[in-house]
């Protein structure tokens, strides 16, 4: 009782909440100074969606239209056309992804049948016009030349790079990545 | 008609608590309540508050009928962050729902994936590998705790305790990191598909969360020395917002906020689901359904949910962590590419979603906030015919006015935050 009276008047309570804040003074700091210092992203991350292209250069994307179909934003156009230099290859005459729509939600990735597509790292992109945001195909296959290794780890990190390992070309039987003029 | 009151005491597992403690109101606020219509005169005041508050946490608009500095009426005003999830979801697979249901309860968006895929798993009587719902649970207790650390610190904040936030917000951070190893996103996950998860739990995540387990009792011993006997937190909720189990029941209350009024009510106990009935751990329940109880009860939430998660770990079976039903789930990328079947199978899978029988359900969830139940109306396409949402934060605003009225206008921004409301879930 009277241990609780002097507890009351003596604001011990407060006091050892104070005692506690005082002490993180002394410990360390957790806090990232983000421009000039930046955390280290999971291989995993979903930033941008770039384009890939088969080790020759070429373009995996073959329009299919299954990123359109899945995507729960919408955010996706594609317009796909036969190839004009390979004629029985189909290609994406238009491929539009609209950022300012995407939720990053990684259907897109999943719904491609050649891995043409993959997530970056790049999460910091911001534009002073709508437009910008607005990305066409070519701007997506240079994210992808940017972002290198990292569309790769991502699809091995997320189970779908056991047909990339299968490594021979002839392996992807049916969606040949031709080489131009061939 | 004494029979049948037994009667039903007896099926319902949730009323048996009240039996037990005689919850009345606190005779100041009888006293306040009936003074309300005094004989005072005062001219009519009416408050809007929100919906550009900052501790409504969110756009919540309420009008407040005012006596002097007393709450005679509360009215929220829902709606304005309505984005039609229920009617965007006619028009999507059962696969593109689920990053829909990540913006219902945007703090946990693991818990509103589990919820909906529990849904269509029940439409679809599909059963999900052990190790699935083994990283199922553990995944939703990591998201009880992060939801359970986000609402402390913001009540705490909002009655003036600053400090908290910080030490929460710093846990939180380790459960978002291993969020971003598990799934590659922080708040909008989109983990959970239907029959299993997305991706398997690395070593180095479940190491990490054994740490993290481990290290967690400290935290929470830190959080309680800054509130728990602090003379401003108990002025600020103690006898705040009470509310009766029986009244709590009659408004469907649920989550937290039931149970704070001594009703022993929990989806994860009494229909049990992921692997919550393999693992030993028990409901906390409050006694006077007060503020200061749903916090009380919260705090060994957490340490519940860090108990399941250990437990879990432990007990991680191998094998696969996604059903081999690839009528539901997606084939594996190696076996697109080089099976034609398999690759119109792929092409059919996204483009019309898998079937579900005809018919329709509900299943309730245990989220952190309450539960959260979908109910599915199947016309045998791939597509839900109608989806309705049992959002837990729009259920417990309906007992807004019964908890409000009689306290003052200071209290009413700590009577928001005792629900853990978050509009997106609110409003749909």
């Amino acid at each position: 009782m009277l241990k609780k009276f002097l507890q009351t008047i003596l604001f011990s309570e407060l006091g050892q909440g104070l005692k506690l804040t005082f002490r993180h003074m002394f410990m360390k700091k957790i806090t990232v100074q983000y421009p000039k210092e930046k955390l280290t992203l999971a291989d995993g991350y979903r930033g941008f969606i770039a384009h890939r292209r088969y080790e020759n250069g070429v373009e995996r994307c073959v329009g299919c239209d299954l990123c359109e179909a899945i995507c729960p934003a919408k955010a996706i156009r594609v317009v796909s056309d036969i190839h004009p230099e390979v004629p029985d290859r189909r290609y994406a005459k238009e491929y539009t992804l609209d950022f300012t729509r995407c939720i990053f939600c990684g259907f897109c990735v999943v719904a491609c049948p050649v891995n043409a597509l993959s997530m970056t790292k790049e999460f910091a992109h911001s534009s002073f016009t709508r437009n910008g945001l607005i990305y066409s195909k070519e701007q997506m296959l240079a994210l992808g030349d940017r972002a290198g290794d990292e569309s790769d780890a991502y699809l091995k990190v997320k189970n779908m790079w056991d047909a990339e390992d299968s490594g021979k070309e002839e392996g992807r039987y049916h969606f040949p990545p031709i080489t131009m003029g061939g | 008609m004494e029979s049948v009151e037994k009667e039903e005491v007896r099926t319902n597992p949730g009323v048996q608590g009240l039996e037990r403690r005689e919850i009345t109101l606190s005779t100041l606020r009888q006293a306040v309540l009936n003074g309300l219509d005094s004989t005072i005169k005062t001219d009519q005041f009416l408050l809007n508050m929100g919906p550009q508050h900052p501790s409504t946490h969110g756009v919540l608009r309420v009008l407040l009928d005012l006596d002097g500095e007393r709450i005679k009426k509360a009215v929220p005003d829902l709606g304005y962050l309505h984005r039609g999830t229920e009617k965007i979801a006619e028009y999507r697979t059962y696969n593109q729902i689920i990053p829909l249901t990540d913006r219902l309860d945007y703090v946990s968006a693991m818990a509103n994936n589990y919820a909906f895929v529990r849904a269509v798993e029940k439409l679809l009587q599909l059963k999900v590998p052990e190790r699935g719902e083994f990283i199922r649970t553990i995944v939703a207790e990591m998201q009880r705790i992060v939801n359970h650390l986000f609402w402390l610190g913001t009540q705490a904040l909002d009655i003036g305790a600053m400090s908290v936030f910080f030490y929460t917000f710093r846990e939180r951070e380790v459960l978002l990191d291993l969020f971003e190893k598990i799934c590659g996103a922080r708040l909008t996950t989109n983990y959970y598909r239907v029959g299993g998860v997305e991706g398997d739990l690395d070593q180095d995540v479940i190491d990490a969360l054994y740490k993290f387990v481990d290290s967690f009792e400290p935290h929470i011993l830190e959080y309680n020395t800054l509130l728990e006997h602090n003379r401003i937190w108990l002025a600020r909720t103690k006898n705040i917002a009470v509310i009766t189990g029986e009244d709590a029941i009659n408004f469907g209350l649920s989550g937290p906020t039931l149970r704070g009024s001594g009703v022993d009510y929990d989806l994860r106990k009494y229909e049990p689901y992921g692997a919550y009935d393999l693992v030993d751990w028990s409901v906390p329940l409050g006694k006077n359904g007060d503020i200061y109880d749903r916090y009380w009860i919260r705090i060994q939430e957490l340490r519940q949910s860090a108990s399941i998660i250990r437990q879990c770990l432990d007990k991680l079976p191998s094998g696969p962590f996604m059903t081999d039903d690839h009528k539901v789930s997606f084939p594996p990328k190696g076996r697109v590419m080089h099976n034609m079947e398999t690759l119109i199978h792929h092409f059919l899978l996204v483009v019309e979603g898998f079937k579900t029988p005809s018919g329709d359900t509900y299943c309730g969830t245990e989220t952190p906030k309450g539960e959260l139940g979908f109910y599915i109306v199947s016309d045998g396409s791939g597509k839900p015919y109608r989806m309705r949402i049992r959002a837990p934060s729009f259920v417990n605003m309906g007992a807004f006015n019964h908890m409000a009225r009689g306290y003052m206008i200071a209290d009413i921004v700590t009577i928001f935050g005792t629900y853990d409301i978050v509009m997106g879930e609110c409003d749909r």
